[in-house]
Order: C-alpha cells, then sequence, then structure tokens
C-alpha cells in the first residue's frame, strides 16, 4: 500500500536508559519522578487526563491542576 | 541475532503512554491500533496492511526492534508465534502490562477521545481477562518475561518480576500482585 504517512508518525522510540529492574533504590526513585512527569506531559499534550487509583478511589487530574473524583 | 520486543497488556493499561520507557533509548516501536487508527483518521480501513509491511520490513533488516500488541486474542499469539518462526535465533522479551484493578483499563477507556478506536467496557474486560491464560499458555514463545504492575496509589508502572524461561529462573523485586501470583 502507498506510504501516506510517514513512518516516524506511526512509530515511537524506546527511551530507557537503564532497566529499571537493576536500579539501585536512588536511581529507581530519580526515575519514577522523571516517568511520572513525561506521563504527565504525554497525556497533558493530547488533551487526556491522568487517571489513577488512590486510596480506593479513581482520580482524573487535568492539565490545569484540576483533581476529580471519577 | 536481533531482540524483538513486545509490549502487550490489556487495552488502557497505559503501554503507549509508559511502554516506550521500558524499551531500550532508539529502538522502535510499532503499533498495531495506532496505524489502523491513523490511517482510519483518513478514510483509509486497512492500515494495518501498512503495519504487517513495517513489521516485515524490520524482521528483514534483522535489527532490534518493539511492538505493542494487547495479547487478549490468539490471534495475537499467532502473530507472535510468526514473527519467532521468521528467525529463530532472535530473543523475544516480553513486557506484560497487568493490575488487580481492572476499574483503571475501564476509567482510562471512558476518557479517550472519540477519533480512537472505540471498544466497548465490555470487550475491554473480555480482553483483561483473557490476557493472562492466553500469557500462560504460550510462555515458551518468549526467552524474557517482564511483569509489569500498574497498581494503587501509584502513577508509575513497575517491573515486578523478570522470568527467563529457558533457565526458569525468576527474580521479584517486591512483594507480588494477586494477578502474578
Amino acid at each position: 500500500m502507498k506510504k501516506i504517512i510517514p513512518d516516524e508518525e506511526l512509530i515511537t522510540i524506546g527511551r530507557m536508559r537503564k532497566d529499571p529492574f537493576i536500579m539501585a533504590i536512588e536511581e529507581k526513585i530519580a526515575w519514577k519522578k522523571d516517568l511520572g512527569q513525561n506521563i504527565r506531559r504525554h497525556l497533558f499534550s493530547q488533551q487526556l487526563p491522568l487517571i489513577y487509583h488512590k486510596n480506593g478511589q479513581m482520580i482524573a487530574e487535568y492539565q490545569d491542576g484540576t483533581i476529580r473524583f471519577i | 541475532m536481533a531482540t524483538i520486543y513486545v509490549i502487550a497488556g490489556p487495552p488502557n493499561i497505559g503501554k503507549s503512554t509508559c511502554g516506550p520507557y521500558f524499551i531500550p533509548e532508539g529502538v522502535k516501536i510499532l503499533d498495531a491500533d495506532l496505524t489502523v487508527q491513523r490511517y482510519r483518521e483518513l478514510g483509509i480501513m486497512n492500515g494495518y496492511k501498512r503495519f504487517e509491511k513495517m513489521l516485515q520490513d524490520k524482521l528483514l533488516a534483522n535489527q532490534d526492534f518493539a511492538i505493542e500488541i494487547n495479547l487478549g486474542l490468539k490471534r495475537h499469539f499467532d502473530l507472535l508465534r510468526q514473527i519467532k518462526a521468521f528467525h529463530p535465533d532472535n530473543r523475544i522479551e516480553i513486557l506484560f502490562f497487568y493490575t488487580d484493578n481492572l476499574d483503571i483499563c475501564l476509567a482510562r477507556a471512558q476518557n479517550r477521545k472519540s477519533s480512537q478506536i472505540p471498544r466497548s467496557l465490555e470487550n475491554i474486560e473480555d480482553l483483561y481477562i483473557r490476557a493472562l491464560p492466553l500469557l500462560k499458555r504460550n510462555l515458551d514463545i518468549f526467552d524474557t518475561l517482564k511483569g509489569v504492575d500498574v497498581r494503587e496509589n501509584h502513577i508509575e508502572p513497575e517491573i515486578i518480576f523478570q522470568y527467563q524461561y529457558a533457565s526458569a529462573d525468576i527474580e521479584v523485586s517486591e512483594k507480588l500482585p494477586q494477578w502474578a501470583r
């Protein structure tokens, strides 16, 4: 089929510099902090909320900082 | 010999969002759902053929690459067996994202954009239920299995175990969730 959409728009790229499974505790704490920021950036750039479960409650967090219980 | 990484798990568990952070830097990740969706947005319904072509090109080039797939259907494992058979020396490493809390996947699904491939909540639940037993029946495909837990009170998924098929060695990083026991 014709390549209407370039490869770059269909492919994502791995970003792992070190396997988190073998990280020391301090490294993993820093890695998790970065990952949390990257997750937010990724979702918010697509106008999606971050949804997670905390203390028995499902939460939607939005780019403007709004927290909604769902 | 190449390493082929498989980012797997039920829909809306966070494979696309978090998967790249568990795949070595620079390795290209192919995603059938994304490819189909992008072509569908243009009104073209056979985007899967493009995914198959990209997959074939990667296998022929004998390069490391990754694919993202939900593994809730037998045909997903059939695809992985075809990939394995293409070059039996290739290593296949799976990162299996899973959770004890299906509601996380369902809540995320309800907040997806309308342009994305729609899935009913029943379909997501079905794929969630099927994924684990299907994985157990097809463990021989994978040289390494890493279990990635999506859990309560954490935004970031965590690799909780690593299993080597050839030696049957398992390394566990911390207390296992129910699904991994």
